[in-house]
């Protein structure tokens, strides 16, 4: 605590100015947040029922009936999307990002993988990029939508083991960029230059709370123990036909729906963080206030009595 | 949109952005396949198949509703009808102006006006044709309240 008058005024109106700052911060992404949170609502239902589409669909196939997306593939190369965001100032949010993301190149450098690191938004690759990570995955390179959608294959194989950011302003859904991706990703995979495909991003839950998860996206899982197969349904045109029309549409959904939640929850965790910022300096505030009034007030008692004592010593 | 009722289909329209209709209680409803427009009744057999471009409409109590949409895939039943569009548009909502405006732009590209560079570029004038009737004629219908 600065102890003489001038400098606890300095002080106060300092946290004064932060608290402004952080005030006009929470405001901005409390509206930013909204339309976020209506985003990500409004898109789920679609998201939802075209997985149980997908899942319907891949039950009922036949023998003779496959898919690019569904095969596995004998590749150990293995993508790992990891979702953060371009700014800071949001709690925990980016920390927990790149967290769950040490944790899951772990579990794919244990399972034998190689792992390409694309980090979307850059605050995670800012951070995986130093940090030594299990595996001696490493690598600091930036390439752009451009380069990595034109020849998929050849980048992952390129990158196997790296760390690479994607070179995009990430602070906005956008559906052609989910498709752009999603359809390099398929590329890639039906060519069999990667044999797994994961992602690591914020699941929206509420402002409060954003869950890091990790996920596989690829291949597709059926699921197939839940339900009987060979359920009866009649398929128009063929499965084959619906199958390439759903399942690159399905994977572009699920990576729009990732942005979608992932930006959700960044608003979210940014508006809390600056909601608790700016109730600390108004804590911080009222505590500096009160001890500069004490000092004010011990100041005039000293030279009241001074005045006194000198008065009296005539 | 969010009206309870006895009837036993429910129709749920959605969209990767939006949520246009959800589990609307209708009798009937109709709506356009890739290969033709197809109508649904209560107790249909499952079915999944793939979406065109059109309008589709469902009856409920007294009314029918009208909607276009394009593209996407349907999943049926035989209590609800989901239909999973890359577009749609309520009716009501549709600017008739712009959509005939949308309706000439691409005709004229179809007659040559425009550049066609491939075979591609005539099939998406085709479709942009194609789409821009059915707002017009499902703002038709219902302006019209069939």
């Amino acid at each position: 605590m600065p102890a003489n008058l001038k400098d606890l005024r300095t002080r106060i109106k300092s946290v004064k100015n932060t608290q402004q700052i952080t005030k006009a911060m929470k405001l901005v992404s409390a509206a930013k947040f909204g339309r976020a949170q209506n985003n990500v609502l409004q898109a789920r239902p679609y998201a939802r029922a075209l997985e149980k589409l997908v899942l319907n669909l891949v039950r009922t196939s036949r023998e003779s009936d496959t898919h690019a997306l569904l095969q596995a593939k004998e590749n150990d190369t293995a993508l790992l999307l990891v979702i953060s965001s371009e700014r800071g100032l949001c709690g925990g949010y980016n920390s927990n990002t790149i967290k769950a993301a040490v944790r899951a190149v772990d579990e794919l450098v244990a399972a034998g993988k190689k792992p390409v690191v694309l980090c979307v938004g850059k605050k995670a690759f800012q951070v995986l990029s130093r940090k030594p990570l299990p595996g001696g995955v490493k690598g600091n390179k930036q390439v752009s939508l451009q380069e990595f959608t034109s020849n998929p294959a050849k980048f992952l194989s390129e990158n196997a083991n790296g760390v690479v950011q994607l070179g995009v302003v990430f602070d906005r859904p956008n559906f052609e960029f989910a498709q752009s991706i999603a359809s390099a990703v398929e590329t890639a995979f039906g060519a069999g230059a990667v044999g797994e495909v994961h992602c690591v991003y914020n699941q929206f839950q509420s402002a409060m709370t954003q869950i890091p998860v990790f996920e596989k996206l690829l291949p597709l899982s059926s699921g197939a123990d839940e339900v009987e197969a060979g359920a009866d349904v009649i398929l128009e045109p063929s499965w084959s036909e619906l199958a390439n029309a759903v399942l690159p549409r399905y994977l572009a959904t699920r990576f729009y729906q990732l942005t979608l939640e992932a930006i959700a929850s960044e608003h979210g965790a940014r508006m809390t963080a600056m909601d608790n910022a700016t109730r600390n300096a108004k804590d911080m505030e009222r505590r500096l206030q009160i001890t500069y009034q004490r000092a004010r007030q011990a100041a005039i008692t000293r030279e009241l009595i001074e005045i006194i004592s000198g008065a009296e010593a005539l | 949109m969010q009206t309870t009722n006895q009837h036993p289909l429910r129709l749920t329209v959605l969209t990767p952005t939006r949520r246009l209709i959800d589990g609307v209680g209708c009798k009937a409803v109709h709506f356009p396949s890739s290969r033709g427009i197809l109508g649904i009744l209560p107790d249909h057999a499952d079915l999944v198949c793939a979406l065109g471009t059109g309008i589709v409409y469902f009856d409920t109590d007294n009314t029918t509703t009208f909607l276009t949409i394009s593209g996407g895939v349907a999943q049926v039943t035989g209590k609800s009808v989901t239909l999973l569009a890359d577009v749609a548009e309520e009716a009501a909502s549709i600017d008739v102006a712009r959509a005939q405006r949308a309706l000439e732009r691409a005709r004229e590209r179809l007659v040559g006006k425009g550049e066609i560079k491939s075979v591609d570029d005539v099939h998406e004038a085709m479709s942009a044709e194609n789409r821009a009737l059915a707002r017009i004629e499902a703002a038709t219908l219902h302006s019209a309240g069939r």
